[in-house]
């Protein structure tokens, strides 16, 4: 395992907690699941919150979609929309949240595409319209048309599923931050 | 899209790519949020991405959100004032002598 870890931390909740870290995300640590049970609401005081859900489903470069939860440092996730043959990969170079514990609200916007029939995530968080508009979820009406990633192919032809989502997360738990929730 | 709920999930992801953008659920989306304009984001985290570009290394002093990183900053601001002030004391202090 290659991880080094520098400076301090901040641990009320059993997080992973360090400033600054470099992961290896082949043989990277899912961060230990804390035991207390989850908070009915844990809504930040401090900068709106503007994330997703461990179980929404990220696309991989391969195609491929895992829970949010199982994303770490290191990975390469799909950022395109379109283009046959051109994936339009991108690394994750750090997380801005990534929280395991608590309930938190988000929005959930339900199209009419049988393939992709919700998408979640924050209120606040920002999302492309089909005209190419870049809006907040919170703002996004009835009508309005999502980008939506139309031409992926996982694994070069595979199916693409969306991982479980359980009404108050996953469980059992390291199958929530392991591979085990990994829609391979 | 047909329609908009509130739902309450488990867990607080957001994990930001080099690019700015992910699909998600199978939709495009950036990873900004409507907090901070795009382009000053992009501007804020230029020397985070530099810094992993170029070193490998991330920070994870974000990962617990900003109202954890709340007292930090405040232990942070009030050293350096804490500093200054004693800096400026010292200063005044050789003057007077």
């Amino acid at each position: 395992m290659t991880i080094q870890q520098i400076l301090f931390g901040m641990n009320k909740r059993g997080q992973r907690v360090c400033a600054w870290s470099r992961t290896d995300a082949d043989t990277y640590v899912p961060t230990p699941q804390p035991t207390a049970p989850p908070q009915a609401q844990a809504t930040p005081k401090w900068g709106s919150p503007s994330c997703f859900p461990a179980a929404a489903a990220d696309t991989r470069a391969d195609g491929w979609t895992a829970a949010m939860a199982d994303v770490v440092v290191g990975d390469a996730l799909r950022v395109a929309v379109s283009a046959a043959g051109d994936a339009g990969a991108s690394l994750v170079y750090m997380f801005a949240h990534r929280l395991v514990v608590g309930t938190y609200d988000f929005v959930e916007l339900t199209t009419s595409d049988g393939a992709a029939p919700m998408l979640t995530l924050s209120l606040g968080h920002l999302v492309y319209l089909a005209d190419g508009r870049l809006v907040a979820a919170a703002d996004v009406v009835p009508g309005d048309g999502l980008q939506r990633a139309t031409s992926l192919a996982p694994g070069e032809g595979g199916a693409t599923k969306r991982p479980r989502r359980l009404p108050y997360g996953c469980a059992p738990l390291p199958a929530c931050n392991g591979a085990g929730s990994t829609t391979r | 899209m047909r329609a908009a709920s509130r739902v309450q999930w488990r867990g607080l992801y957001n994990p930001l790519t080099l690019h700015g953008d992910l699909i998600v659920d199978g939709y495009r989306v950036s990873t900004f949020t409507s907090d901070v304009p795009s382009v000053v984001g992009a501007v804020l985290s230029a020397p985070l991405r530099a810094l992993y570009v170029v070193t490998g290394l991330s920070t994870t002093l974000l990962e617990a959100g900003m109202d954890r990183l709340a007292p930090l900053v405040a232990a942070v601001a009030t050293g350096v004032v804490t500093g200054a002030g004693l800096a400026v004391g010292s200063a005044l202090r050789r003057r007077l002598e």
